[in-house]
């Protein structure tokens, strides 16, 4: 049984601005019209009621069946860069659908930060049409889109249904990155040249050595070796077992002087994972209960759902360590005010030959603006100083150089 | 929105404007007649749109075009309102200041139709200003849909209390206002939907679809609303209180007088002989005397002795005749002699200017004077005939004055005594003015041993001197009084009229005046009984005569024995004022008028300094705080170059270099601007204003105030 108060309510939120000064000019004409005896005064209120009833009855009828189906293509973006998703709409009803606008709102956590409008031409039934849809520039996270609603409005223009035609897509806007060299040293360069993965002969590119087991590639044999040996050896290149780097992002609130510093240690942490995907390394990374692991996606992903909250960085390294056992290299990223203590702790749970890099953002209270930073930390544990993201590849290439430990 | 979808939106708006006071126009047609009003109104509200697109255009804002309409609307008041080209300085406007408030009044108190001329333009006028140019302003400066409507409704509220009884038009007020209301707010909707989403492609089909919708409910309206005559409206007309006429001295006082002196009183030209000339026509009875009065028709609304304009709508079917009557000295009183249902009236000669004074009763067709009909004034009327005379088939109206049935017990019994074996109550009444003219003697009380026949017709004159007492003996004036109290006890509508029977050379005599009853038929009319039916023109027994009275009631106005030096009446004090009710000396107005100019200017300020506050852009708002400091400075006296860059500008108002660059620096941002950090940049610069009043004298501070030379 419909609730007739229910009724009155959607009643009443589907009266558009039009519609709501008809019905104030009806109201105030037959006020003036019953009580001062005018006549005019009551065919004009008349006259409003009637239309009134007759738009809302309108709206009604015919109301059609439209298929859509919302698509986000790409499904991440990165934050600052507008988005685009494609709109898929099929018209399953019997007369076409005359250019209806579509309304597209993107939603970060509770807030509805925009709602896009969009124009369809003409959908005539069965054919369908796909539309692309641009979505605003927004920042870190998990965003919703949709869902897609459709507004119905009657030939006056006095009343407007909205309808919903898609469910809820989930953008992941990744932090804001930059192009970075080179991070560890762990990595040499060659003094030779570039290494080529050729295989040669006689080339004196370090490898190691095994014996030829059933199924090796007979390229690879190593004839000196095994005319040496007796038995036949294959070469071995490089340890296709690639070097492992642990990322972590400290999420305590209390490292950060401001909530924008947090950003930009996840979007340090994003630039490092990507250039080490580019180099062939594998990732784990881990910020508070946020881990992501193997491919650079679900690593980006998981930088997207961060936020700031309690965080025990020696639990999340200990985790890590457990995860990548054989990690060669360690990332840690916090704030100027975090305590030294725990990056330190961070630092004891791996292995002592773990490489480690520290990075600290933020402005330390009482620095100027233009002064050179001191760097935080020391010994082991010594942070560099990040305050801006262009700062970051002088930074690295200078810890590099540096020679990093 | 492109340059060419804006002045498409301008022009659309203008013409809805436009449309919105033609309805309005429409609104004012039962009152006037002619085409003048129109005329003018239209053209008012077309220059008035005109001036608010380019006000609004040249970027000043709303409180500009009001200024501007205000201004253009003296200019115009004045010369109407003295219905003359010349002008005279200051005198023109403070008449057209005068004029405009006064002719509300003078509307109010005019029966329609007005003849549009002269001052009574202005109302139109003033109407077509208002929704024409204040609803294209609107309309243009502001986006929300309903604005604009505003100002024509408001019009047309004004109008309606203002109006007459009769609507004007309900396809083209109702059905076409609402029609271009709804329009209005679809194209302001669309244009907002337009710079959101684009414009619809199906706009035409959808305009179609809500024509035939809204066509399609006006005509169901114009069904459902029903009978526009039922029902009373409520109209500023009725509330006012029309010139009281129950004091003024009627013909019937004085009828002795005139009758026995038998003076020349008038002389008529163009009225056959035989036809009877009103002169008054009364029907109040207080007890002592009848009277005319406003608002004694229960059935008519126009019942009031109002101004009439030059033609008069009186509708009656028969040909027109036109009368010239001439009054002479003898004639002294202040009524003004009809006959018919007069179509118009005009005063000849010198006295033209009469006839926006005189006063006319469509209900009793009888016209006034206040002032007095003085002697030798000549005047002009048409009018078609519509004397009929009564008889028995008549059927009676059922419209009674119940205070005086009421009032007239004591006459049951010659009601009673007359009215045995009648059939119908108009059988009745005849059958008592027969028994009446049968018993009853006629003289005028002159001679010496007819002292106790005096004259008056209060009700103890007419009970117990004249229908109670034997012989009864009186003049028409007791005759015509008693025998539409009668009438009126028999439940006929009754009333009396004096007037003259027009002899065959047109001079009318004291002689030819004569007093008769006038009952009302069941179509409206009223019907005339000739005082010989109810009178004889029998003289009293001189022996009956010498019987002596024991009671003597004189009635406040009796005449005495002699009568060529009694003008008691001339100096009666209810006569009435000449002046109009209502009307003011200028200089009351011109107090106010004077305060509303005074405070203009910082009003102005103080609404232009909110607007920079608020503006819906956060840059605007540091811009106009940077404005506001600018115009501060130039009131206050210091010469701030102008255009000219921020910084160079804060150079000649000393210590303002900071906020300049600060509002330079949030204005060409690239970033998002936070309304709070604006709000605190205000604070700093309305500090910064203080700072500045605090620096100079008061009567600069005064003076930067008043002063007009910032306003853009």
């Amino acid at each position: 049984m419909r609730d007739p108060l229910r009724l009155l309510r959607s009643l009443a939120s589907s009266v558009s601005p039009a519609g709501w000064t008809v019905v104030g000019l009806g109201l105030l004409t037959a006020v003036a019209g019953r009580v001062g005896g005018y006549v005019e005064l009551q065919v004009v209120a008349v006259l409003c009621g009637l239309l009134l009833l007759v738009s809302a009855a309108l709206l009604r009828v015919a109301p059609g069946r439209v298929e859509a189906k919302l698509e986000l293509r790409p499904a991440s973006t990165i934050a600052g860069t507008p988005g685009r998703a494609v709109l898929r709409v099929t018209n399953r009803g019997r007369w076409s659908v005359r250019h209806p606008v579509v309304t597209v709102p993107v939603r970060s956590g509770a807030v509805v930060a925009e709602r896009g409008l969009v124009r369809l031409p003409r959908l005539r039934p069965g054919v369908q049409h796909q539309e692309e849809i641009v979505l605003p520039a927004m920042e870190r996270g998990i965003v919703q889109v949709g869902p897609i609603g459709a507004r119905r409005t009657d030939p006056l223009g006095l009343f407007q249904r909205d309808r919903d035609w898609t469910g809820v897509a989930d953008l992941a806007v990744r932090p804001r990155m930059t192009v970075i060299e080179t991070i560890a040293p762990g990595y040499v360069p060659d003094h030779d040249g570039t290494p080529s993965e050729e295989v040669s002969m006689s080339d004196l590119a370090f490898h190691a050595l095994r014996e030829y087991v059933p199924g090796d590639d007979l390229r690879h044999v190593h004839w000196r070796s095994s005319a040496r040996a007796g038995v036949l050896h294959v070469r071995q290149y490089h340890d296709t077992r690639r070097s492992h780097v642990v990322i972590v992002v400290d999420r305590d609130e209390r490292s950060y002087p401001r909530a924008q510093d947090f950003e930009l240690a996840l979007s340090i942490a994003a630039s490092v994972a990507v250039r080490l995907t580019e180099e062939g390394y594998t990732l784990t990374f881990v910020c508070g209960t946020d881990v992501g692991a193997d491919s650079v996606g679900v690593v980006l992903d998981a930088s997207c759902r961060a936020t700031l909250g309690p965080d025990d960085l020696e639990e999340s390294a200990r985790t890590a360590s457990r995860a990548a056992p054989g990690s060669s290299q360690l990332v840690v990223v916090s704030g100027v005010l975090g305590a030294p203590q725990r990056v330190q702790a961070c630092r004891a749970a791996f292995a002592d030959d773990v490489r480690f890099l520290g990075l600290a953002t933020g402005r330390v209270p009482g620095e100027a603006r233009d002064d050179p930073p001191r760097d935080v930390g020391a010994g082991a544990v010594r942070m560099l100083r990040v305050r801006r993201m262009a700062e970051l590849p002088g930074v690295l290439a200078a810890s590099v150089l540096g020679g990093g430990r | 929105m492109s340059a060419t979808a804006r002045r498409d939106g301008v022009l659309t708006d203008a013409v809805l404007a436009l449309l919105a006071s033609g309805v309005v126009m429409l609104a004012w047609e039962p009152t006037y007649v002619g085409t003048g009003w129109w005329v003018a109104g239209l053209s008012a509200s077309f220059l008035a749109v005109m001036v608010a697109v380019v006000v609004r255009d040249a970027g000043g804002g709303g409180e500009l075009v009001v200024l501007a309409l205000l201004v253009g609307y003296l200019v115009v008041a004045g010369p109407l309102a003295r219905e003359t080209l010349a002008v005279e300085g200051w005198g023109t406007v403070t008449d057209g200041i005068t004029g405009s408030w006064n002719v509300w009044h003078r509307l109010l108190t005019t029966h329609p139709p007005v003849t549009a001329a002269g001052p009574t333009l202005l109302p139109p006028i003033v109407t077509g200003l208002v929704s024409g140019g204040l609803g294209t302003s609107l309309a243009l400066g502001s986006r929300r849909l309903w604005p604009p409507l505003l100002p024509a409704a408001l019009a047309l509220g004004a109008v309606l209390l203002v109006g007459q009884h009769e609507p004007a038009s309900l396809l083209g007020v109702g059905v076409g206002g609402t029609a271009i209301a709804i329009t209005w707010l679809r194209v302001r909707a669309l244009r907002l939907e337009a710079d959101e989403t684009g414009r619809d492609p199906s706009t035409l089909r959808r305009t179609v679809l809500g024509a035939v919708v809204v066509a399609a409910c006006a005509a169901a309206s114009l069904e459902l609303v029903g009978d526009p005559a039922s029902g009373g409206r409520y109209l500023l007309r009725d509330e006012v209180r029309p010139q009281a006429v129950s004091g003024v001295v009627t013909p019937l006082d004085a009828f002795r007088d005139l009758v026995v002196s038998d003076r020349k009183l008038l002389l008529v030209d163009g009225l056959p002989a035989g036809h009877r000339l009103r002169f008054a026509a009364l029907d109040r009875y207080d007890g002592q005397s009848w009277t005319a009065d406003n608002d004694s028709d229960p059935e008519r609304d126009d019942d009031r002795f109002l101004h009439v304009s030059e033609s008069i709508e009186n509708p009656a079917s028969g040909p027109e005749q036109e009368v010239v009557v001439q009054a002479t000295q003898h004639w002294r009183m202040p009524w003004v002699p009809t006959a018919g249902a007069v179509r118009s009236i005009a005063f000849q000669g010198a006295d033209t200017g009469l006839g926006s004074d005189v006063l006319y009763n469509p209900a009793t067709q009888t016209a006034l004077l206040p002032g007095g009909l003085d002697p030798d004034v000549r005047y002009t009327f048409s009018s078609v005939d519509t004397d009929r005379l009564a008889d028995r088939r008549v059927e009676r109206s059922m419209a009674l004055d119940e205070d005086l049935y009421e009032r007239l017990q004591v006459l049951d019994q010659v009601v009673t005594y007359w009215t045995i074996g009648a059939y119908t109550p108009m059988d009745a009444l005849f059958k008592v003015a027969e028994g009446i003219r049968k018993v009853g003697r006629y003289s005028h009380g002159q001679e010496p041993w007819e002292g106790s026949i005096t004259a008056g017709h209060d009700l103890r004159r007419l009970t117990d001197d004249f229908l109670l007492s034997s012989p009864t003996v009186g003049d028409e004036e007791q005759y015509a009084a008693a025998m539409a109290l009668l009438a009126n006890r028999m439940r006929i509508p009754a009333r009396v009229v004096v007037g003259a029977v027009v002899p065959k050379d047109g001079v009318v005599r004291g002689s030819d005046v004569s007093a008769w009853v006038e009952i009302r038929a069941d179509d409206g009319t009223w019907r005339t009984i000739p005082s010989d039916v109810f009178m004889s023109r029998k003289p009293p027994d001189r022996l009956g005569a010498s019987a002596p009275t024991d009671r003597d009631y004189e009635p406040p106005n009796d005449a005495e024995p002699d009568l060529p030096d009694a003008e008691p009446e001339q100096d009666d004090p209810a006569r009435p004022d000449r002046a109009d009710g209502g009307g003011l000396s200028w200089w009351v107005l011109l107090v106010p008028l004077v305060l509303v100019l005074a405070l203009t200017v910082p009003a102005v300020k103080a609404v232009r300094r909110r607007r920079r506050r608020r503006a819906r852009r956060v840059s605007s708002r540091y811009a106009g705080a940077w404005d506001e400091l600018v115009d501060h400075g130039r009131d206050l006296g210091v010469d701030v170059p102008e255009p000219a860059p921020r910084p160079v500008q804060a150079a000649a108002l000393a210590g303002t270099l900071p906020l300049a660059l600060e509002a330079d620096r949030r204005i060409y941002s690239a970033e998002d601007l936070d309304g709070a950090d604006a709000d605190a940049f205000w604070e700093l610069v309305e500090a910064e204003l203080r700072g500045m009043d605090a620096a100079v004298p008061r009567w600069r501070r005064v003076r930067a105030r008043l002063d007009p030379r910032t306003l853009r």
